[in-house]
């Protein structure tokens, strides 16, 4: 059957509708088979945030013409946001980036790929070690891992670093020193799971709504699941929740040293759960992402101090509430899971409090049923799945590799066929190091020369860009190269700009927060002179290699990137022409799956990813040659690698005893708080119909329409205190930056008074010349959530 | 034309009186009901601002928890990209 355009969009849209509502799995298939002969579909997951929710894209006349959600999929079943059933628009903003442009005598102009990539290579010949690439969490694995091998395999330096610093690198040190192995243990089923979902800081509902909208359904069909959203400001999480608690920013440090002083108290901590499968660890002086044992005396002592006097007096959560989450987590009958996402990682003290929101899971012995767990959440498609798998960051390598050991070196030297010794064994330069040296003159420490950008935009999302991204003298010496799909902040201070394809422009691999890996196909021809980022890698790595640069060349003085096909015979896939000769995802994925069995991450084979709507790993093959997801890690029976009659088996242990760490860490106070000068908090986030910096989401009408321009939220108090009128524009400043913006009161979301909240979406008010770089001292993340800023009408 | 394809999730104790008000609404056509607080529908407005207003205006209807989006065909809207570019 064929259907007249009209009829068929309307009838995909009612497949669609109905296969959400639960009435009839399967119309949709149905549907897609009797659409217009020239609309194809094929599956992707979204390109926008970690949930990673799955799309069928609809494709006509090699154009992306409809969007739904795929009713195959576990992680959305069929649902989609506001940001997902638009995603198919981020590909056709007028102003796509189609060309290679270089700056020339000021003025970017227009070049061919040819002189691009000479360009690209001579600034790494003339400084091997002052170049860096600085990428992101919306890398596919595949582009990660060839930068990761370009770099840290080639070029020795180790100067590589995602954005994914900027938002979970707190997140990665917590499961380290908990469990001595990054990811969350729990899956998404926690969510249909819990009894009760508590959001430490995370507003749910805009930014991973499809999760959200999981538990409203359960309590909308009369599941008694209790929400209780512990944060800062109201936001749409709060009128939707249960319990609403508001705590006085940076003592979520005492909230949660609050809960476990009770558990203790009270006598209410799971003995049993605790003295099988824990041990005890407080921080060392200086900090270490490891510590060193404590007692569990030692722990009752320190944490005595953290009476619910103390507590509530400092957070501002009463007596009550705290012993109402105390009597949670004591109550062993309850499921609880605890998420969160940017407001406990973007805190100078992120390590920490990542690592008590485990403690007091571990301690009430919370973990490791379905639905009772910590489980943390990821704003990035792929910042599990490249950033903290494949490990392209300053100190990683594939497979939970860490360059400064000598053993793990040589493990990944082994695997790509390196001479030994080819691995640099000093760490690279962290995001906000390397953008202070590239920001400093070489003669004062500024060692790092080139920056190549790739799929962020550092210009809007770094800390503090007065200090760390905006011109400064001296620096004629330093190069900006930038690979992005749409002009941005960033590619306005570029030097060279690479046009890039984007989402199904291109072959791609993802992995979302609950280690599901995801993988989809190229459908439709990037515009203009646009090619793929891995080929970009490879080709710049070619003219290296053929210009006679030793790290090019494993030890039997092969490319790096050799590339076979099905008869052996190399393929030149650094001619963009035979690029698609061979599918070099595939490729790239299984060399780089080798790494993932190193520290129990297993990934199958890449075809069994083209069938499935991702596997969550450690995905393992059975007798009969199947292959099987993971839902739950550390459980027995749930995870293929805990011993039979164990219970539970933390096997990456950091106390070598197949034991998790319940952590003390102190409260420690935040670096800066409001005084006379500076009288407020200022937060920023995100916001349901932008996406991070708006580059993709900008470009789409309805998503653009609906939220076109950042604000200032301001509680009404604090504003009629100033004279300021709702609308009114006002200038916020800190001590390092000020930008212009509308104030907003009674808004979306409603900050306490003596704190102000501002989206760091709209690249025409710059809210990141105003917020603070200091870092979590381990994970080296900053905190955009706590900054002391005055908020005044413009000309006071 | 932009089509959207909806959820609509009822309130429970109001998913009869709220289905049949809504049922009226201008560009909107409903599913088959199999779960009374869950009703698949279409709606088909002029433009972008349109369907995010209809939308609203049935999250803001009596007996409307809220409105799950499944779908949507945008394919003849990107003219106004410009537009709302520099909006
Ligand atoms: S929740 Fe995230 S992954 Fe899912 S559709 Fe929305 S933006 Fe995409």
């Amino acid at each position: 059957m064929q259907l007249d355009r009209r009829s068929f969009v309307k009838s995909a849209a009612m497949a669609a509708a109905v296969s959400a509502a639960g009435g009839k799995p399967g119309a949709l298939s149905a549907l897609t088979a009797s659409s217009p002969r020239d609309v194809t579909w094929d599956k992707a997951p979204c390109r926008f945030c970690g949930t990673g929710c799955h799309v069928q894209v609809g494709v006509e006349d090699g154009k992306v013409v409809a969007i739904t959600g795929d009713e195959r999929a576990d992680v959305n079943k069929g649902l989609l946001c506001v940001k997902g059933y638009n995603v198919g628009g981020i590909l056709y903003g007028p102003d796509r980036l189609t060309t290679p442009l270089l700056r020339k005598n000021g003025r970017l102009q227009p070049i061919s790929w040819d002189e691009a990539l000479d360009v690209v290579a001579e600034r790494i010949l003339a400084d091997p070690e002052g170049f860096a690439i600085y990428g992101s969490g919306q890398w596919t694995i595949p582009e990660g891992y060839a930068c990761q091998k370009l770099i840290k395999g080639g070029l020795s330096n180790n100067n590589i670093d995602p954005n994914a610093r900027l938002c979970m690198a707190s997140a990665v040190t917590g499961f380290l020193a908990t469990y001595g192995v990054d990811e969350p243990a729990s899956c998404y089923e926690d969510f249909d799971d819990c009894d009760v979902l508590i959001l430490w800081g995370n507003n749910m509902a805009e930014m991973h709504p499809v999760l959200f909208s999981r538990v409203l359904d359960r309590k909308h069909r009369g599941a008694s699941v209790r929400i209780i959203d512990i944060g800062t400001r109201r936001t749409r999480t709060s009128d939707f929740a249960d319990r609403y608690l508001e705590f006085e920013p940076h003592t979520d440090q005492l909230l949660l040293n609050g809960i476990a002083h009770l558990l203790l108290a009270d006598d209410a901590w799971n003995k049993d759960f605790v003295e099988k499968h824990c041990a005890f660890r407080k921080n060392t002086e200086p900090l270490s992402l490891f510590g060193e044992p404590m007692s569990f005396d030692e722990y009752r002592a320190a944490l005595a101090e953290y009476t619910p006097e103390r507590v509530a007096a400092q957070s501002g959560v009463s007596i009550d509430d705290l012993r109402m989450l105390a009597g949670l987590f004591a109550d062993p009958e309850l499921r609880i899971t605890s998420t969160w996402c940017m407001g406990v990682n973007q805190h100078t003290r992120g390590t920490a409090v990542n690592t008590q929101i485990h403690a007091v899971h571990l301690l009430s012995g919370h973990f490791g049923r379905p639905g009772d767990g910590p489980t943390s959440l990821t704003g990035q498609p792929s910042a599990c799945g490249t950033v903290r798998e494949v490990g392209t960051l300053a100190h990683a390598l594939p497979g939970g590799r860490l360059v400064a050991k000598d053993a793990h070196r040589a493990d990944v030297e082994k695997l790509w066929n390196l001479p030994a010794g080819r691995i640099n064994k000093v760490p690279g330069t962290h995001t906000v190091a390397m953008w202070d040296q590239f920001c400093r003159p070489k003669k004062d420490g500024g060692d790092v020369s080139t920056i190549w950008v790739q799929v962020t935009n550092p210009g809007q999302s770094l800390p503090n860009t007065n200090r760390l991204f905006f011109p400064k003298d001296d620096l004629d010496e330093k190069f900006l190269i930038v690979s992005d799909v749409y002009p941005t902040v960033t590619t306005e201070l570029a030097d060279l700009v690479l046009p890039s394809a984007m989402w199904v422009e291109k072959n791609g691999i993802f992995g979302n927060s609950e280690r599901r890996t995801q993988q989809w196909f190229k459908q439709v021809e990037p515009p203009g002179d646009a090619r793929d980022d891995v080929w970009q890698v490879i080709a710049v790595a070619r003219r290296l290699y053929d210009a006679g640069f030793d790290g090019m060349r494993d030890k039997d003085g092969d490319f790096l990137f050799t590339i076979r096909d099905g008869d052996g015979r190399e393929v030149p896939v650094w001619e963009w022409e035979r690029y698609y000769d061979v599918n070099v995802d595939r490729e790239l994925f299984e060399e780089y799956r080798a790494f993932t069995r190193m520290k129990h991450k297993d990934l199958a084979p890449y075809d069994e990813y083209v069938a499935a709507r991702g596997l969550r790993w450690p995905v393992v093959q059975d007798a009969e040659g199947s292959w099987h997801e993971t839902q739950w890690r550390f459980a027995e029976g749930l995870d293929p690698y805990v011993a039979e009659g164990a219970g539970f088996q933390f096997y990456h242990s950091t106390s070598k005893d197949d034991r998790a760490q319940i952590w003390f860490h102190p409260y420690t106070p935040p670096p800066e708080s409001p005084d006379d000068e500076f009288p407020l908090w200022l937060s920023t986030g995100r916001v349901l119909e932008q996406w991070h910096t708006a580059t993709m989401t900008g470009r789409v009408p309805q998503l653009q329409q609906a939220m076109p321009s950042a604000y200032l939220e301001m509680n009404r108090a604090d504003a009629a205190e100033r004279g300021i009128q709702n609308g009114d524009r006002v200038i916020v400043r800190s001590r390092r930056g000020e930008t212009e913006l509308p104030v907003w009161i009674d808004g979306r979301g409603e900050p306490p008074r003596g704190s102000v909240f501002v989206p760091f979406f709209d690249e025409t008010q710059l809210i990141n010349r105003v917020t603070l770089d200091a870092t979590c001292p381990i994970s080296k993340q900053p905190d955009y959530k706590k900054c002391a800023v005055q908020v005044t009408k413009p000309g006071v | 034309m932009l089509v959207s394809g909806l959820v609509l999730c009822l309130n429970d104790d109001a998913s009869g009186t709220a289905l049949e008000a809504i049922r009226c609404r201008p560009g909107l056509e409903l599913g088959p009901v199999e779960d009374p607080r869950r009703v698949p529908a279409v709606l088909e407005a002029p433009t972008e601002d349109a369907s995010r207003k209809a939308i609203e205006g049935l999250e803001a209807h009596e007996g409307v928890h809220h409105v799950e989006v499944a779908f949507i065909g945008f394919d003849r809207s990107q003219e106004s990209s410009d537009a709302a570019r520099s909006a």
